[in-house]
């Protein structure tokens, strides 16, 4: 087990160490956002999020704790569009119902790879603006077994972004179209339904109040909704709050997942989740 | 739970070494020596500047103006939307070659006002 853990820790320590200094008003759960670096530039945003699930109805596996550590990679390709290649790591214990045992596994989970476009653009102010983008992609089954959905699966999505003031609003949509899937998902867009992701999300500067000459970070309050909705009729809403630090060139966001809706025959429950994640610009 | 406050520890401790490494808005050539700067104080720019949002976000804007031949340092005031930039001597960025990397970051430019 220890052995397991160490990996888990040197692949963290040496991706997130191996980047270079990350965009912002882009919430920590949501799927998207209508931000996106400028050509030629780039944003790692490794992100650890940790979560407990209840045992699934139709699996031999009781609790199940779960590491996954999302390294995404964003880069500008033009003024308008940029392009992302999402790969997880990831660690799993399980306890066994039937033998009363445990089980841990560590691997890699299906590779994402995103393109974006910005199909409009509204600056009013020196501060506010509004933003809209559509996305389309493909998640690629290269996981390993225990982490992937086996399946080349489409994704289309929209996300708008508008900042006002000390205010932000961030809403996003995303299909995942499954072609196939596992027979006995533990987390949603894993089985063989589609997954309709939806996130609604505002952010409250608290720090600081005014924006001068001299600021070089801000510190923000985010309220966040995560909906994940598969079409076999398992339905799973979060409540996301969080706090998100941003300087020039990198951002640290802490926010903890609570679920408000569970109605989910399919799939285990998550009880919780806890997210940190970074973001860097270079 | 303690391997969960070891990950949380060690994340923590890597945004702190990310912000030590973190790029400063450098100029992408080496600064003149004082008399050079003190002659060139005149070759630059101000640009009124609409969408910046947020501090990360308006770092698009100093990435794309440096790569703007002749320009040496980019100051964004986030308030005022006001981005001072710095030419090196005896270069004259165009207003069009300054527009184009606005745009390229993603925001809209107002006005450029040359002293």
């Amino acid at each position: 087990m220890q052995h397991v853990t160490l990996r888990f820790v040197c692949a963290l320590v040496a991706m997130t160490i191996g980047s270079l200094p990350a965009i912002a008003q882009e919430p920590p759960n949501a799927y998207e956002s209508a931000t996106q670096p400028g050509p030629g530039t780039f944003i790692f945003k490794p992100q650890l999020r940790y979560f407990y699930l209840d045992d699934a109805p139709s699996s031999p596996w009781g609790d199940t704790h779960q590491l996954n550590l999302s390294n995404t990679l964003n880069f500008g390709i033009a003024p308008d569009w940029s392009a992302s290649i999402r790969f997880p790591l990831e660690q799993r214990w399980q306890s066994d119902r039937t033998s009363s045992g445990n089980e841990e596994s560590f691997g890699i989970g299906d590779l994402t790879t995103l393109l974006k476009w910005r199909v409009w653009r509204n600056d009013t102010s020196p501060l506010d603006t509004q933003r809209l983008a559509v996305f389309g992609g493909l998640d690629w089954p290269l996981g390993q077994s225990e982490f992937s959905s086996y399946s080349f699966d489409p994704i289309l999505g929209l996300a708008y972004t508008q900042v006002t003031g000390r205010h932000g609003v961030n809403l996003s949509g995303a299909w995942k179209f499954a072609t196939d899937g596992d027979d006995a998902p533990l987390l949603a867009g894993q089985g063989q339904a589609d997954l309709f992701r939806y996130d609604a999300a505002y952010f409250f500067r608290f720090y600081p109040e005014q924006y001068t000459a001299d600021t070089k970070g801000a510190w923000y309050a985010a309220f966040e909704l995560n909906g994940f909705y598969e079409t076999n009729g398992d339905h799973e809403v979060f409540l996301s709050p969080g706090i998100m630090y941003e300087a020039e060139s990198w951002v640290l966001e802490l926010s903890v997942q609570l679920p408000v809706l569970q109605r989910l025959d399919w799939r285990s429950e998550t009880d919780f989740a806890v997210v940190i994640g970074l973001r860097f610009l270079f | 739970m303690r391997k969960i406050t070891g990950f949380g520890c060690l994340t923590v401790l890597i945004a702190f070494l990310g912000c030590a490494s973190a790029d400063r808005r450098e100029p992408k050539t080496q600064p003149a020596p004082r008399a050079a700067a003190e002659s060139t104080t005149a070759q630059s720019a101000t640009l009124t500047v609409h969408g910046l949002a947020c501090p990360l976000c308006a770092h698009n804007i100093d990435k794309q103006l440096l790569k703007v031949n002749g320009v040496q340092k980019v100051d964004v005031d986030l308030g005022s939307g006001l981005v001072k930039v710095r030419f090196a001597d005896g270069t004259q960025p165009s207003d069009k070659e300054l527009a184009a990397a606005v745009e390229a970051g993603g925001f809209t430019l107002n006005k450029i006002e040359r002293p």
